[in-house]
């Protein structure tokens, strides 16, 4: 019977708590939901920024895999929780263009590059560079081009890993630049002898963990890695790199849309782009802002845009897998 | 009235579990039987019109010359596509019933008839490099002309057409046994499952006997420990593995060891020490509850330790160990956490469909809906294997007397020390290294060697809402597993209504397998809507850990019911007392042992629980479990919050746990 009692009391004082809680947070009106596919260490500086020229508005994160991201806006389209979504490729905003609302940021006006429909805003810009494990490769084993890939040395070495075009934004970007840079019978060689990850994280934790001894990596997170002294070292192939836009986007029929917009400003005015440079790392969206230091400048690389849309690169890439 | 008490309860029982249990099946076999008609790319280039091979679906290409092309589909829709000059391109159809072009962009429009919805795309020049100008000279454009249509675009470019129209079809079913990925998938899930199963039950089983039979110093412990053990918090027994022997881990480093735990061998490996306990725990039950009479009448009549124990301890004991290795088959068979930390590509069953379900690209929902189907049914065969081998024997007794323990020699009790000591330590080496991290300063992903408090300062700062958030839906999902679960165990083995009986067995087991993102997706589609809105709030958290956890509640409370002869309630109905009163006072004081364990492990599954919160949570609704995976997933984070919060996370478990074994006697009766 004691045991029963206790189970009470715990029960009864939590439901205490929790009402208390949640009357205090439901206290907190001007609030914006974020869902995003950044970390806390992307996002984290933001908000702080954010808050400072907006101290009504409270942000409140949620940390999604990008699927899931766009997955689960898709599934709430009947009552949306998020307000913004935050990280992702243009490509997938396109995909998902239906869960988003139109709106004409005058911010979009300054940046090199903008959705016609309004719908996806972009944040940053940044390189796939090629990233090796200084542990199980040697400097004089470095690839210099994406072609020296295809030698037999790479399998001993530990593997050549690419994430999986049907599972990840990134992986779409580097398959698709890579073949419409370097041809699909160079790309379908490649694509024969790599490691395929089901997303883009693994790939990038595989290489720093020595799972496998090269592949791709977005060019912030490979410098950072490179400056925590990290056992990686980034590659700029003299042949293809290729580039991605991340993204934010209005979720339409959000439940605070005014304040929302106030945030997607802010993401693209000149002081959030700065926090996207100088904490994030990543090249800003805008026309009228230096890229950060320490990476190479877009224009010394060969860079090569995606080429045919998302449904092709994805069916190209499973046949040739599926005939390995 | 008193005698239809019990028809009530389960009729209102089979009325909640059809709401909640059996709709969102339904609807994801729907789901599995809908299909579109197919999708096809275009290639334009100024003067040529070309269809790429690779990206042709459900469309055939009867004909195709320089610059016209003819589609058919399975359901006899035909589209007959003629480039006329660069930017123009003539639609014929024999499709009637048109009904609306719908335009949702600049590049893109729905083209509609009644049986077939046409989202046509153009694909812009690259964003990146084009100017942005240039993307909105060229709208994409069709008008219709007297019995065709004109489609104007850009003079480079690809197009591609995706028929959104769901046609009833079966074929869902044949694309997930053709392709290699599912085949490969189903196989691995179920090596992994019979595999990490067997070897599981190799050690559990007699730990668990050793236990039920001796008594020594540290016995007490033990058990607790190994309830202990199965609390490991989402992903981070797989991540401490492979923190430990993965490529870089420090055991393999320090011995300079050319292994990795990544690969099937690492997944069997962690899943084995995963869901041991529960093999353990219900097995142990068995043999405590066992009538000790019958082995002392074996010993009497001349039989050898050995046989007694082989031919009677063990098969008295079956519905135990039965039940344990089911439990632990299907949470084998479901769990994703383990196989997406510890591969890189290998294909698991659960895995695949939750990340079809989530692919950012345009989820192949119907697909995976097949793919989850396809799971139901392998995990209806274990439950029907395993309900044919009990219902096929009796294992009851009429005394309730438990056996006594005895006191080992030397040599046995050595044996036992070593035996659990290394089972231990193996089951709390993740522990172990998670505590040890967290104090650690975490940058960019990777520990430092830095000595210090901040993930624990950083974590009350922060996230201190999530714990009462765990604590409070855990307890109402455990509160309902328990009068749920026993009364639930007791209509099914009780009661003969074998229509009734028949249907709420069979719903009551379904959540069991299905993944929880399934699960939580099932729920959020039919309740996020009219007439009943739970999403985002705290009772579908509760409820989503209360119905995955049910089977777990019902299993153990039928593991002891089945020990149990019904000659005692009998007497007791037949001395005048009413039924409700005899289940309260005679049958739940006997099933308690195995309803506590049955709610202990509820408990502790829902403190721990992600799948399925991941989709249901909604802030302010944030549990402890979130904040690990938020912690843990992203490529450059600070891990070492996480581990706070998961020292954190087994210190709240470990808590009531410990209070309720204090309380409970693992003596007598």
């Amino acid at each position: 019977m004691r045991k029963i009692f206790n189970y009470f009391i715990l029960l009864l004082s939590n439901i205490l708590i929790l009402s208390f809680i949640s009357i205090w947070n439901i206290a907190n009106a001007g609030n914006v939901v974020v869902y995003t596919a950044s970390g806390p260490e992307i996002f984290e500086p933001i908000a702080k920024g954010f808050k400072s020229s907006n101290p009504g508005i409270d942000l409140s994160f949620i940390v999604l895999d990008t699927g899931e991201m766009f997955q689960r806006v898709k599934a709430e389209a009947g009552n949306p929780a998020a307000d913004v979504t935050f990280g992702g490729s243009i490509a997938s905003y396109e995909n998902y263009s239906d869960l988003y609302a139109s709106y004409d940021s005058p911010e979009d006006a300054n940046k090199f590059s903008k959705d016609p429909d309004n719908k996806w805003h972009g944040f940053s810009i940044f390189a796939q560079p090629l990233m090796v494990n200084t542990n199980k490769v040697n400097e004089s084993d470095y690839p210099a081009t994406v072609n020296d890939l295809l030698d037999s040395k790479w399998q001993e070495l530990g593997g050549i890993a690419l994430a999986d075009p049907n599972k990840s934004g990134t992986g779409h970007t580097i398959v698709s630049g890579l073949a419409s840079g370097l041809g699909w019978d160079f790309t379908t060689d490649l694509i024969k002898v790599t490691i395929v990850t089901p997303g883009s994280t693994p790939m990038f934790e595989g290489v720093r963990d020595g799972e496998a001894a090269i592949g791709w990596v977005n060019e912030d997170l490979g410098a950072k890695w490179e400056a925590e002294g990290l056992p990686v070292k980034m590659i700029y192939a003299l042949d293809a790199v290729t580039v991605q836009i991340d993204a934010y986007g209005l979720v339409s029929g959000g439940p605070n849309p005014d304040d929302a917009k106030k945030f997607i400003d802010y993401l693209g005015s000149k002081d959030g782009q700065k926090v996207a440079v100088d904490i994030v790392k990543r090249r800003s969206m805008r026309k009228d802002m230096e890229p950060p230091s320490g990476l190479p400048l877009l224009g010394d690389l060969p860079l090569f845009p995606e080429g045919e849309p998302r449904s092709v690169i994805k069916a190209k890439f499973t046949k040739i897998i599926e005939s390995k | 009235m008193h005698k239809n008490i019990w028809k009530f309860w389960s009729l209102f029982c089979v009325t909640g579990a059809v709401i909640f249990i059996l709709i969102p099946q339904i609807w994801i076999a729907f789901s599995s039987l809908l299909r579109t008609s197919g999708n096809f790319t275009l290639e334009l280039n100024n003067d040529k019109i070309n269809i790429i091979d690779a990206d042709l679906e459900g469309f055939r290409v009867i004909n195709d010359n320089q610059n016209k092309i003819y589609l058919l589909n399975d359901y006899d829709q035909e589209l007959v596509l003629t480039l006329i000059e660069p930017g123009l391109t003539k639609i014929e159809t024999n499709i009637k019933n048109f009904i609306n072009i719908n335009r949702i962009g600049v590049n893109k429009l729905n083209f509609n008839f009644k049986n077939l919805k046409l989202r046509i795309e153009q694909l812009p020049p690259s964003f990146i490099f084009g100017d942005s100008d240039q993307a909105a000279e060229k709208k994409l454009k069709i008008i219709p002309v007297d019995d065709y249509y004109q489609m104007y675009h850009l003079n480079k470019t690809y197009i591609t057409v995706v028929d959104s129209y769901k046609h009833l079809s079966f074929k869902n079913f044949f694309t997930v046994f053709k392709k290699s990925k599912y085949l490969s998938a189903i196989t691995n899930s179920l090596i992994v499952t019979v595999v990490s199963s067997i070897i599981a039950t190799i050690f559990a089983v007699p730990l668990a006997w050793f236990i039920a039979r001796y008594n020594f110093k540290f016995r007490k412990g033990i058990i607790i420990l190994v309830t202990m053990a199965s609390v490991s918090p989402p992903f981070l027994g797989a991540y401490a593995w492979r923190l430990m022997l993965g490529s870089s881990g420090f055991i393999t480093n320090f011995f300079g060891f050319d292994f990795s735990i990544m690969g099937m061998h690492g997944v069997i490996w962690v899943i084995i020490w995963l869901i041991y306990p529960l093999i353990f725990l219900t097995s142990l039950d068995s043999f405590m509850g066992m009538d000790p009479t019958l082995t002392e009448s074996a010993h009497s009549l001349g039989a050898s330790r050995v046989k007694a124990f082989l031919n009677i301890e063990i098969p008295l004991a079956m519905p135990g160990i039965i039940t344990g290795l089911y439990l632990a088959g299907i949470t084998a068979f479901s769990d994703f956490g383990t196989p997406m930390i510890i591969t890189l590509n290998l294909e698991m069953l659960p895995k695949l469909i939750y990340q079809e379900f989530m692919n950012e690209i345009g989820g192949e929902t119907h697909i995976a809906s097949a793919g989850s189907m396809v799971m139901i049914f392998i995990s209806g065969i274990f439950l029907a294997g395993q309900r044919l081998f009990l219902a096929s024997k009796s294992f009851s007794s009429i005394t309730t007397s438990k056996r006594k323990l005895d006191k080992p020699n030397t040599k046995i009790k050595l044996f036992i020390y070593i035996f659990s000591f290394l089972i231990l330590s193996i089951s709390f080496l993740p522990h172990i290294v998670v505590i040890i991290t967290s104090f650690f300063e975490w940058s960019s992903g990777v520990v430092t060697n830095n000595l210090t408090l901040v993930n624990y300062k950083d974590l009350i700062n922060t996230e201190l809402v999530s714990i009462w958030v765990s604590l409070s839906t855990a307890t109402g999902a455990t509160i309902l597993s328990f009068v749920f679960g026993t009364t639930i165990a007791y209509i099914l083995i009780r009661k003969n209504y074998k229509i009734i009986n028949f249907i709420l067995n069979t719903l009551v087991m379904i959540p069991l397998i299905i993944p929880g993102t399934v699960f939580a997706i099932g729920l959020i589609l039919v309740f996020n809507d009219e007439p009943i809105v739970l999403t985002g709030t705290w009772l579908i958290l509760t409820l989503s850990y209360f119905l995955r956890r049910l089977p777990f509640a019902v299993k153990t409370s039928e593991a002891t019911l089945y020990q149990m002869h019904p000659a005692l309630e009998e007497a007791a109905l037949s001395l005048g007392s009413k039924p409700l009163r005899v289940f309260v006072f005679i049958t739940i004081p006997i099933m308690i042992s195995g309803a506590i364990t049955g709610m202990t492990l509820v408990f502790l599954r829902s403190i721990t629980e992600l799948s399925s919160t991941i989709l249901l949570f909604r802030p302010p609704w944030k549990t402890m479990s979130i904040v690990i995976f938020e912690r843990t997933i992203a490529p450059g984070t600070n891990f070492g919050i996480a581990a706070s919060m998961a020292v954190l996370m087994m210190l709240i478990t470990y808590l009531p746990l410990y209070l309720l074994s204090r309380g409970r006697n693992f003596e007598v009766a």
